[in-house]
């Protein structure tokens, strides 16, 4: 049996987590250094950077950051939003298009490479640039896999491609599906839970709740006219390494945008959406259309990021504020192909589910924070992630996905 | 005779004055039976075809709601069960319900013409739940139609002020 300080197995028939984890202050503080600021983070996604000087500022990582695309190189850059004299704001706003940033404290001036182009009264000091080194905009590391660009605040011990490792074949599953690229649609849904970040990331690939805590979703899907015995669906969670996991099922009763028909979908679509698929198949072959088309599938990148190819394409990640509160911000995905029609259904089948005004989220949230209030701040007992191991099955329905969440948590945070 | 007036703002459309406490009491049963969780009733306000959006924080967008992510986008189907589950037992982000206490002010004439009137309000919904309570604060553009010695609503376009969903979390009642 394998004893660490929270997470016990015996590798055979029992997984369980003392729920310490989701209360204690200084668990929170480990993962901030030991986790946040050391892993890849999905930042952003370069359709939001179109041409050369777009930005935007967000919040990554719990720190202020600017994601610029750079005028000279073209490159998607990242920066802490904190200028290098004393720290100030530099950019704020949301989005836009610039040359450069000019800080508003004292005016000093950078360019989109994040080099200091300008400083009021610069003779004031004398041996800047002379051996000395110059400031900057303190730089974050920037990587692309596919558009999905991840930063890192540490000093990464693997490239964004290794780090990611199993998880690129479904994202490639995602950008593979169309001829058009990944396009994130406008605006974004912004919101907490009062409750651990872990439990969200353990929510973002439980496909058990979804015919309990989600029945009202599926009621609204049976109520505009889905056969209710859909929704009995078979598929496999697997550990896909480095605590990143995925849930795949199908068939989709809740619709596919590409390329698998619900009533979430206006009925006028249906003969494109079917036609859809047909130009699936002759593009990628019939197994990966299918794959792509009739699969629901969550992956879970470590340690929160959730990309959602379901009844829309959506990407989420999350944050945690303290031990018991987590900010969470989700972005709608298209393709750049997209007409004005398949866009208005995107959005609508995806918010139909996703979001605090959806049908799905809201519960979530409710249930979510119930469990952190149940942990109060004892911490008491533990829970349980052994679905599916004895049997030695992989179900969607399984958790071997959030034990694999677990042990790479544990790795992190664990270890002395 | 009745006089006629011009609203001020917005628009300089000629109101009789009949027609705003009209609206006026219009919204404030509409508020009442939201409070008073009678849905059904509330329901039966709208108009076939009607919608009831909840419009992206950002304020960014120009473009029209379904072309972007918003926060609640109904169709009149989609409402229906909106409204029907919150009678129904699996509505878990309304177990037990929340307490809610609608104020409706601020009252404007957008357009004005026989078949359809547009007015925005503003608003602010204390909720009371688990023991908690916070708010949605915004303003809400409804476009109407008269009917009988009432009006019917063809659209209820809510934009809130929050930058983001965090003290409230989600939107488990009707705003
Ligand atoms: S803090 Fe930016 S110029 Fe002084
Ligand atoms: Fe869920």
């Amino acid at each position: 049996m394998t004893t660490r300080q929270f997470v016990e197995t015996d590798n055979r028939n029992f997984f369980r987590v003392h729920r310490q984890v989701y209360v204690c202050e200084d668990t929170w503080r480990r993962e901030l250094t030991r986790i946040f600021d050391k892993c890849w983070l999905y930042a952003g996604h370069a359709s939001e950077l179109e041409k050369p000087g777009d930005f935007l500022t967000r919040k990554i990582g719990g720190r202020p950051v600017i994601l610029v695309r750079d005028v000279a190189s073209e490159a998607p850059l990242a920066f802490l939003n904190a200028c290098a004299h004393r720290g100030a704001v530099v950019c704020t706003d949301a989005k836009g298009t610039a040359n450069r940033f000019a800080c508003p404290y004292h005016g000093w001036m950078y360019d989109t490479s994040g080099a200091l182009t300008g400083v009021p009264g610069r003779s004031a000091y004398g041996r800047v640039g002379e051996g000395l080194p110059e400031p900057s905009l303190p730089q974050i590391k920037l990587d692309d896999y596919r558009g999905f660009l991840f930063i890192n605040f540490g000093e990464p011990l693997v490239s964004l491609a290794s780090y990611l490792g199993g998880a690129k074949e479904y994202i490639d599953l995602v950008c593979d599906q169309s001829e058009g690229s990944v396009e994130v649609l406008p605006e974004h849904l912004h919101h907490s839970i009062r409750a651990n970040w872990k439990l969200l990331a353990e929510n973002g690939v439980d496909a058990y709740h979804l015919p309990f805590a989600h029945k009202r979703f599926l009621e609204l899907l049976d109520s505009l006219g889905t056969d209710p015995n859909s929704h009995k669906r078979s598929g496999v969670g697997y550990a896909l390494g480095g605590g990143h996991g995925v849930i795949k099922s199908g068939p989709p009763s809740t619709g596919r945008p590409i390329a698998y028909w619900s009533p979430l979908f206006p009925a006028d679509m249906k003969a494109a959406i079917d036609k859809k698929f047909d130009d699936l198949v002759a593009r990628v072959g019939r197994g990966r259309a299918e794959d792509m088309a009739h699969t629901n599938r969550s992956l879970f990148v470590f340690p929160n990021l959730v990309i959602n190819d379901i009844l829309g394409l959506n990407i989420r990640t999350f944050f945690p504020t303290s031990p018991d509160e987590v900010e969470v911000t989700v972005w709608g995905a298209g393709f750049s192909n997209d007409t004005p029609e398949e866009r208005a259904m995107r959005v609508s089948a995806l918010i139909s589910f996703i979001g605090p005004g959806g049908f799905g989220t809201p519960d979530d949230v409710e249930i979510l924070e119930s469990c952190q209030r149940s942990y109060a701040h004892a911490g008491i007992g533990y829970s349980d992630f052994s679905r599916g191991m004895s049997v030695g099955t992989t179900k969607h329905t399984d958790e071997e996905q959030n034990r694999a969440f677990w042990r790479e948590w544990a790795n992190y945070v664990e270890q002395p | 005779m009745t006089a006629t007036f011009v609203v001020p703002y917005m628009s300089a459309v000629p109101i009789v004055p009949d027609i705003v406490s009209r609206i006026t009491s219009f919204l404030a049963l509409e508020a009442d039976l939201l409070d008073e969780w009678r849905l059904d009733d509330w329901f039966e306000l709208f108009e076939p075809e009607a919608r009831y959006i909840v419009a992206p924080l950002q304020r960014a967008a120009e473009s029209a709601p379904e072309q972007a992510l918003c926060l609640i986008l109904d169709d009149y189907e989609r409402l229906r069960a909106r409204v029907r589950h919150f009678a129904g037992a699996s509505t878990w982000m309304e177990q037990p319900r929340s307490r809610t206490r609608r104020l409706v002010s601020n009252l404007r004439f957008l357009a004005s013409a026989t078949e359809e009137i547009v007015v925005r309000v503003n608003f602010v919904v204390y909720q009371f739940r688990n023991h908690e309570s916070w708010e949605f604060v915004g303003s809400a553009k409804y476009r109407l139609v008269p009917h009988e010695s009432e009006f019917r609503i063809r659209e209820r376009s809510v934009q809130l002020d929050h930058e983001s969903i965090s003290k409230q979390r989600r939107i488990s009642i009707i705003i």
